[in-house]
């Protein structure tokens, strides 16, 4: 009795670290990966890391344990199902090598288990395997059990225990088997054949009473996710449903419209975190147009999506253009454009609207084409199709009958960073590429060519927060309001301010200001309310080239620095100082002859937490921008407009896409 | 007397001119020699220059306090616009008793800021002839006055500049002298040009797409296109007015990129009028850029569509006042100013 009382305490002590609570990201596409290998390698694993969720063979635990936990420590937030078949299992397993669970599970399988026809012969589904009989119809074993309740403690006891796995992946949950073989099944082992329909309810109770074993074992919080046609009885049971070959013949009459039906429904019936899967395979890895149209036809809810090469081939790490886009959060439900007062579903041209773009579907059998009222939206920029993904701003779409789309919408305001009012902003990546088209980031609210920083927080409900420097005047305002005004130098200097602030949840906590060209190098550091704490010169302060000023952590010390760089009229000299002015460190951005002055913008370019400084030249020499670490180590480099301009360009990091990454923005004020 | 004169020219009569008439010839030479170098002494003793058969003569002396030559030079503007020139009036008067010939006039700049081009004729004169920055009177009677008038174009050397300091030097021949008067000009100011563009783009210079929809536009499909407009100059302009009309089929978008002064958009008159209070010189800051939207008609198919009509600008010279007021030539769907999409602009179906 102790001994029981002990393993029930040591159970209880450690559920919690065998059953992880899955928590699924709210950010879409949601992307699975169906992948059936039984050993998965370092690279595989690597790659497999980039998706949300997979669907291993439960065999990977034996065999590729490291790489399943090198996943994790890539993509903390991934879910990991273990694939087992429900129903049948390989035929003589001893002899396959590497199939060291499906051996144990084979051990324990009783001889009444086995599905058979009235003849007593074993019925068989797939090739080289056996189904299995889940009713009650089933002979039980030495200790009662049947095959609904051996196979979920094993995926409770042998799959759960090790701690790898969210949840559990059942392959072929049927509702039904009489289509299996209408006419000799014999499920109740009576040695006379069932009739179609008894057959059918005691598979599906069967089935049910496997599923609500599974559920009591593992608990509330391991997920189970099932494959086949979708049968409602069982999705209370169930996380999910993977809905596979989408849209598939079986379901609900083999249409895209059916299929979809089906996919929408579940969410209602199942429990959370809902892991509806839609899968599709095409032996062709460059059928884009099918991708799209799978992939846009599973962001109209909330699943994830999943390509690969076929039904006897789930094992690919395929990854697609529209894989690494960032749409965030839903907006809205789906809605068909060509029927916008109907919510019936049925063909049409479907959209879904995202925090960062949207999916559009032309379930159609006709190419349909619609112009987006009042909506500038972009292509996805990529390398595959590039026909498609082209990167190009559109206004109206010509879509291909069963393809689908995915757009992005158009940011033209930089938020949380400063800016040049009215200046063209193109937008970098840290690698120097050009990752989004360009825009001008003007907001009339602010005099043209004047510095502005925009934010928003919610600390004390939804607050909009700006703070502009114009004509020697520094204004914040809170919701359009201006609530505090201030002349950072004296009151008759009316020239040109660099600007710099810490923004925290829509909230300035330190507002830095540098002398524009005419001045001098005199840095100055703000309350928000306007009180002077800090003030230094950054360069001899005879200069009248002004000063450029940045403003982050960039040692990782969990303190603010100043970063600078110099106006017109001396070497491009960068310096960081605490707030207080004391110089932490300098570096040259640029050759000591360049002395047309260098603008700053300092920001997490890497997320790891520490920010990068950007160098631009301000005038006088090529549109070469820099990205150097705290010591003055070049990181990366690069031209961000045609090398012949000299007219000089300013820089800033923001997150302008919102894909949780900042990007580097190079504006300049004129074309010409 | 006579009777000395009769017996003294009886005698050589007798004596000389029956012998030889060689003799006769040689007096009526050495008498007629004497008869002139008399006329002579005569005439440069009484300076008179219109002596019957002498011609004209010159007094020993010129009264360089009061040459005979008075010449004045009025300018028809103390500020100019460097390309148009300046109209100089030149009055001349004859004070003298003789005609003066070839007078010759030269316009110069007194520093290297600017430099006289050329000279224009208001009119065909017979009096007055041009070369290069040299005038010339033909002739001027004894007595007489006169104007003429003349372009005066400048070269400006120094953008900066604005103030022509310069000078007229006139010269001619009197007496077997050469004179010259300097006359220093009113300096004049050098109205600044206001530089203004319009132009209109589906894709940057340097490569970036501004615009969104068809290229070439389609019938019924929407094409936003990006206009921009930029004043500029040396000097400090101010008042400075842009404003233009959208056609027909045209709209305003939400697109904006304002670096200086205001913007406007009637919907009643559909004009944008950008004004810019000061401008600054020598910065290029003075930009609009607006985004506008074309759907063109079926009626329009085959057709290359107005963008921008009637675009035109205003400033004034803040130092002179000088008002500038042009047109800028109106902008189509052919994007002249767009090397990606020049020629583009003809409206199809889609």
């Amino acid at each position: 009795m102790k001994k029981i009382i002990f393993a029930i305490f040591l159970a209880v002590l450690f559920w919690p670290s065998l059953t992880r609570a899955a928590v699924l990201k709210n950010t879409y596409p949601r992307l699975a990966n169906y992948f059936l290998k039984w050993e998965i390698s370092n690279a595989e694993a690597a790659a497999l890391a980039k998706w949300d969720l997979l669907i291993l063979d439960m065999e990977t635990q034996e065999n590729s344990r490291e790489q399943i936990m090198k996943i994790r420590a890539l993509n903390p937030r991934v879910i990991i199902l273990a694939y087992i078949t429900a129903q049948e299992i390989l035929d003589e397993i001893d002899s396959y090598d590497k199939a060291y669970l499906r051996q144990e599970f084979n051990q324990g399988i009783f001889s009444g288990w086995w599905l058979k026809d009235a003849a007593g012969n074993r019925i068989s589904n797939w090739p080289d395997t056996y189904m299995f009989n889940l009713t009650d119809g089933a002979l039980p074993d030495a200790a009662g059990k049947r095959f609904y309740d051996y196979l979920p403690q094993f995926v409770a006891d042998k799959l759960q225990t090790s701690g790898l796995w969210d949840g559990v992946f059942y392959d072929n949950t049927w509702g039904d088997v009489s289509w299996i073989n209408s006419k000799t099944l014999d499920l109740d082992n009576n040695g006379s054949p069932d009739s179609q329909n008894a057959a059918d309810i005691a598979w599906s109770t069967g089935f049910k009473k496997m599923l609500a074993n599974t559920r009591a074992l593992v608990g509330r919080d391991f997920i189970i996710v099932g494959n086949g046609r979708v049968y409602d009885g069982y999705q209370p049971l169930l996380n999910g449903m993977m809905l596979e070959s989408f849209p598939s013949f079986w379901e609900n009459g083999g249409t895209w419209t059916g299929s979809l039906q089906t996919y929408l429904k579940l969410p209602a019936l199942n429990l959370s975190p809902q892991t509806t899967v839609i899968n599709i395979y095409d032996k062709n890895q460059a059928n884009y147009r099918r991708v799209r149209y799978g992939l846009a036809s599973t962001l109209l809810g909330h699943g994830f999506f999943s390509y690969d090469y076929d039904v006897a081939n789930h094992g690919q790490t395929w990854w697609y253009d529209e894989y690494g886009v960032n749409l965030g959060p839903a907006q809205s439900r789906p809605y068909n454009l060509l029927a916008s007062s109907s919510e019936i579903l049925k063909p049409g041209l479907w959209r879904r609207d995202f925090q960062n773009g949207l999916a559009l579907v032309n379930s159609t059998d006709r190419k349909q084409t619609y112009v987006f009222q009042k909506e500038e939206l972009e292509k996805i920029k990529g390398h595959q199709d590039p026909t498609v993904n082209n990167g190009q701003k559109i206004n109206y779409i010509s879509l291909e009958p069963q393809d689908g789309l995915i757009l992005l919408k158009r940011s033209t305001l930089i938020k949380n960073a400063p800016f040049t009012n009215g200046y063209f902003f193109r937008v970098y990546n840290f690698s120097g590429a050009q990752v989004r088209n360009g825009f001008f980031s003007y907001a009339s609210a602010f005099p043209g060519g004047a510095e502005v920083i925009m934010a928003s927080g919610s600390q004390d409900g939804e607050v909009d927060i700006n703070i502009s420097a114009a004509s020697g005047q520094v204004n914040l305002y809170k919701n359009g309001q201006r609530v505090s005004s201030f002349s950072p130098y004296d009151k008759l200097y009316k020239k040109q301010l660099s600007l710099a602030a810490h923004l925290n949840d829509g909230y300035f906590e330190k507002v830095v200001v540098g002398a524009g060209p005419g001045g001098g190098p005199q840095v100055r550091v703000f309350s928000p309310g306007g009180k002077l704490e800090s003030s230094f010169f950054a360069y001899d302060k005879n200069l009248r080239g002004g000063v450029n000023v940045a403003l982050a952590d960039v040692d990782d010390d969990g303190r603010l620095e100043i970063v600078t760089g110099p106006g017109a009229g001396t070497e491009p000299l960068i310096k960081v100082f605490t707030l207080s002015g004391r110089l932490k460190n300098s570096f040259l951005a640029y050759d000591a002859k360049m002395r047309g002055g260098v603008n700053v913008a300092a920001g997490n370019l890497t997320g790891d937490g520490r920010a990068e400084i950007v160098t631009a030249p301000a005038g006088g020499g090529g549109p070469q921008v820099r990205v150097f670490n705290n010591q003055g180590q070049a990181l990366k480099s690069f031209f961000a407009y045609d090398q012949a301009y000299h007219g000089g360009i300013r820089v800033s990091i923001s997150d302008v896409d919102g894909d949780g990454q900042a990007e580097i923005l190079v504006g300049l004020h004129n074309f010409y | 007397m006579f009777k000395i004169i009769h017996h003294y020219f009886r005698g050589r009569w007798e004596r000389y001119y029956l012998k030889s008439h060689w003799h006769l010839i040689l007096d009526l030479s050495l008498f007629l020699i004497i008869v002139i170098l008399l006329i002579a002494v005569a005439s440069l003793y009484f300076y008179r220059p219109s002596l019957p058969g002498i011609g004209a003569y010159a007094p020993p002396t010129v009264d360089l306090n009061n040459p005979p030559l008075e010449i004045d030079y009025a300018l028809a503007s103390s500020t100019i616009k460097i390309k148009n020139g300046n109209l100089v009036k030149i009055s001349f008067k004859n004070n003298g008793t003789a005609a003066i010939s070839d007078i010759k006039i030269n316009f110069l700049t007194t520093d290297a800021n600017f430099t006289v081009s050329q000279l224009k004729a208001v009119k065909v004169d017979d009096r007055l002839s041009l070369s290069g920055r040299e005038a010339v009177l033909a002739k001027v009677p004894a007595g007489e006055s006169g104007e003429v008038s003349v372009w005066v174009y400048f070269n400006q050397k120094n953008q900066q500049a604005r103030q022509i300091n310069w000078q007229a030097q006139s010269q001619y021949n009197m007496a077997g002298q050469v004179l010259k008067e300097t006359a220093s000009l009113p300096s004049l100011t050098v109205a600044a040009e206001l530089k203004a563009q319009a132009v209109a783009y589906y894709t940057s210079p340097q490569g970036d797409q501004l615009g969104i929809g068809p290229l070439p536009p389609l019938v019924g499909i929407p094409t936003d296109y990006w206009i921009f407009w930029e004043a500029s100059s040396v000097a400090d302009f101010k008042n400075i007015v842009f404003s233009a009309r959208l056609p027909q089929g045209v709209e305003l978008a939400a697109g904006r990129s304002l670096l200086a002064g205001e913007f406007n958009y009637s919907t009643s008159s559909r004009q944008i009028v950008w004004r810019i209070p000061e401008l600054q010189g020598g910065e290029n800051n003075y930009r609009l850029g607006f985004e506008i939207e074309l759907i063109p008609t079926v009626e329009q198919e085959f057709q290359v569509l107005p963008l921008l009509s009637d675009i035109r600008y205003y400033g004034e010279d803040a130092l002179t006042g000088e008002a500038t007021r042009a047109y800028l030539n109106e902008l189509d769907t052919n994007l002249d100013g767009d090397h990606f999409n020049s020629g583009r602009g003809v409206v199809s179906q889609p």
